[in-house]
């Protein structure tokens, strides 16, 4: 596979190469999971036949068997649960932060880990979807597997600009009907928002039967709050101005920044949902390591 | 009390006490913007924190506005005054009531009131640094050694070393009048020191009103009350007798302290000695 894209760079696919345990058992298990199903379905693996009861599929009716026995018997095989890999990209304003500064952005990182978990589902042959959200829906890739999906969602990602003002919530609650079929569902965002609203929103995902993944990606300067002197804060999403000076607020910041963790990281193990804070200044491939412990 | 500087062309430098709210202000409204990703959280945290920063954000400015403001008022040289006291520059002119009527020849422990008045007079003269003082005495013929206040400090501190109290009641109103004349002929601030035992017969009723700018002050040399008893008048009758001839003697005793006294009045005429006690 060429890889001229920005966010996918050789020395990262050769990385996932190696990662062949956790990516077969992230593709195999819970993610993909080509394991046999208890549901029936179509396939080309024959499991047995099943008497008909009103309401089957009576294109599934075995008419050769029904010419012999004159009884409706249905054919069933066994169904390869192609669960799929949904990611929940951040693309909101304040995801582009830090500016000029030399640091990956939030939005470049999660880009990167999108574009590095989209190559290793597809490589599997699985199906991946993207949706790039702030207060809404702002694109939506429908799941697929072939190279060409994969082109596309890199060079998604690759224009990909960081936009409004964030609302998780509501862009889970509009992405919900986009979303066909159970599979994981990744959610790549600085997490600013309430808590209890955003496990509201994921609600109907969990009873659907959805693993989450909750990754609250921040950058440094986000977790203590950089000695930088007296400053005038300007918000990215809504320029709304504060002029405060950071050390006297940084130990209260950081309380305020650990405490929302903290709160998030509860209510995600209520739930059963995979949270971890992945700082801009570590390796996106600790969060690979994630999906291969969970 | 007032408030003076000795530099007041240097007013202008308390200006400088803005200085530090001006620079609290521009240091407030000129910081580098800095694009943050999120205030929500920050501007919780600074409710959170500042009503523990605001009151010491406004001390630490109000301490510097205090340092500079004080720094300023060092260089004007600031002049805290009261009535008594006297501006830079100003002239000031003092007259010396000195009582020097017999009462004051009274002593009160080792030296006489007169003595006490004759000290407290000079360290007057050397404490206030008149630019120009007279002396008036207050005895049966007032008078004041220069006829108007003079610079010369040296010759009333003689003046009032040679002196000595008198034997003669004091002429109290004339010698006021004479010294608030010569109050009106000083200049610059002026000082009236009245140098008494204000015995109560002479002061009690007496009208001490003096104009406006005229201080008064008073030292009292009389430490309590003495026996200041004296024969106002004595008359006989006939005035001249002959021998054997019955005269009558009416002498009338008055007690200018302040107290009730008991005293024993005796009577030698021609060698014999009359005496009666008289309350």
């Amino acid at each position: 596979m060429t890889t001229a894209y920005k966010f996918l760079k050789p020395e990262d696919i050769r990385r996932l190469k190696n990662y062949e345990f956790g990516a077969k058992a992230m593709v195999e298990g819970y993610l993909s999971g080509r394991h046999r199903s208890k549901q029936r379905g179509a396939s080309i693996e024959f499991h047995e036949f099943r008497q008909y009861v009103p309401g089957d599929d009576l294109a599934r009716v075995d008419w050769r068997v029904y010419a012999r026995n004159d009884k409706l018997f249905l054919r069933t095989f066994e169904q390869e649960t192609n669960l799929e890999c949904h990611i929940f990209l951040d693309a909101s304003a304040s995801m582009a932060f830090p500016e000029n500064d030399g640091r990956l952005s939030k939005l470049e990182y999660a880009s990167f880990f999108a574009a590095c978990l989209s190559w290793l589902v597809t490589s599997k042959n699985d199906r991946v979807s993207l949706t790039l959200f702030d207060k809404g829906i702002r694109k939506h890739l429908p799941p697929g597997s072939t190279r060409r999906h994969l082109h596309d969602l890199m060079t998604t990602l690759e224009a990909t600009k960081p936009g409004s003002p964030t609302d998780l919530p509501d862009a889970l609650h509009r992405a919900h009907p986009l979303l066909k079929r159970r599979g994981t569902l990744v959610i790549l965002s600085d997490l600013f928002t309430d808590p209890a609203r955003l496990f509201t929103a994921l609600n109907p995902y969990l009873h659907r039967g959805f693993r989450v993944h909750l990754f609250h990606i921040l950058d440094p300067a986000e977790l203590d709050l950089e000695n930088r002197g007296l400053s005038r804060f300007m918000d990215m999403e809504n320029d709304s101005r504060l002029t405060v000076h950071p050390q006297a607020l940084r130990e209260a910041w950081k309380q305020e920044i650990l405490a929302h963790s903290r709160a998030l990281r509860a209510l995600a193990a209520g739930r059963s949902v995979d949270y971890a804070l992945a700082p801009t200044n570590e390796s996106y491939f600790s969060l690979f390591d994630r999906f291969r412990n969970s | 009390m007032s408030l003076l500087f000795q530099q007041p062309w240097l007013i202008p430098l308390l200006a400088l006490a803005g200085l530090p709210l001006i620079v609290h202000l521009l240091s407030r409204t000129r910081p580098p913007v800095y694009r943050f990703s999120n205030l929500e959280f920050l501007q919780r945290v600074v409710r959170r924190t500042a009503r523990f920063r605001r009151p010491k954000d406004w001390l630490l400015l109000a301490l510097r506005t205090l340092a500079i403001a004080a720094l300023a008022s060092a260089f004007l040289g600031p002049l805290l005054f009261s009535k008594s006291g006297i501006l830079p520059g100003e002239k000031r002119t003092v007259i010396l009531l000195v009582d020097r009527s017999a009462s004051m020849a009274a002593r009160d422990g080792a030296a006489t009131r007169f003595e006490a008045a004759v000290l407290a007079a000079g360290e007057a003269l050397d404490n206030l640094r008149p630019d120009a003082a007279n002396l008036v005495w207050i005895d049966a013929s007032p008078a004041a050694i220069f006829p108007e206040p003079a610079p010369n400090r040296t010759f009333l501190s003689e003046s009032l070393e040679q002196a000595s109290a008198r034997p003669e009641p004091g002429a109290l109103a004339r010698a006021w009048e004479l010294a608030l004349r010569q109050c009106a002929v000083g200049t610059g601030r002026k000082e009236l020191v009245v140098i008494s035992d204000f015995q109560s017969s002479a002061w009690k009723n007496f009208d001490t009103t003096v104009p406006a700018d005229v201080n008064v002050r008073a030292i009292s040399v009389a430490h309590g009350d003495s026996a200041n008893v004296a024969v106002s008048s004595l008359v006989a009758s006939p005035a001249e007798p002959v021998a054997g001839q019955e005269t009558t003697v009416i002498c009338r005793v008055r007690n200018f302290s302040g107290e009730a006294r008991r005293t024993t009045l005796s009577l030698d005429a021609g060698g014999s000695n009359q005496s009666r006690p008289v309350d």
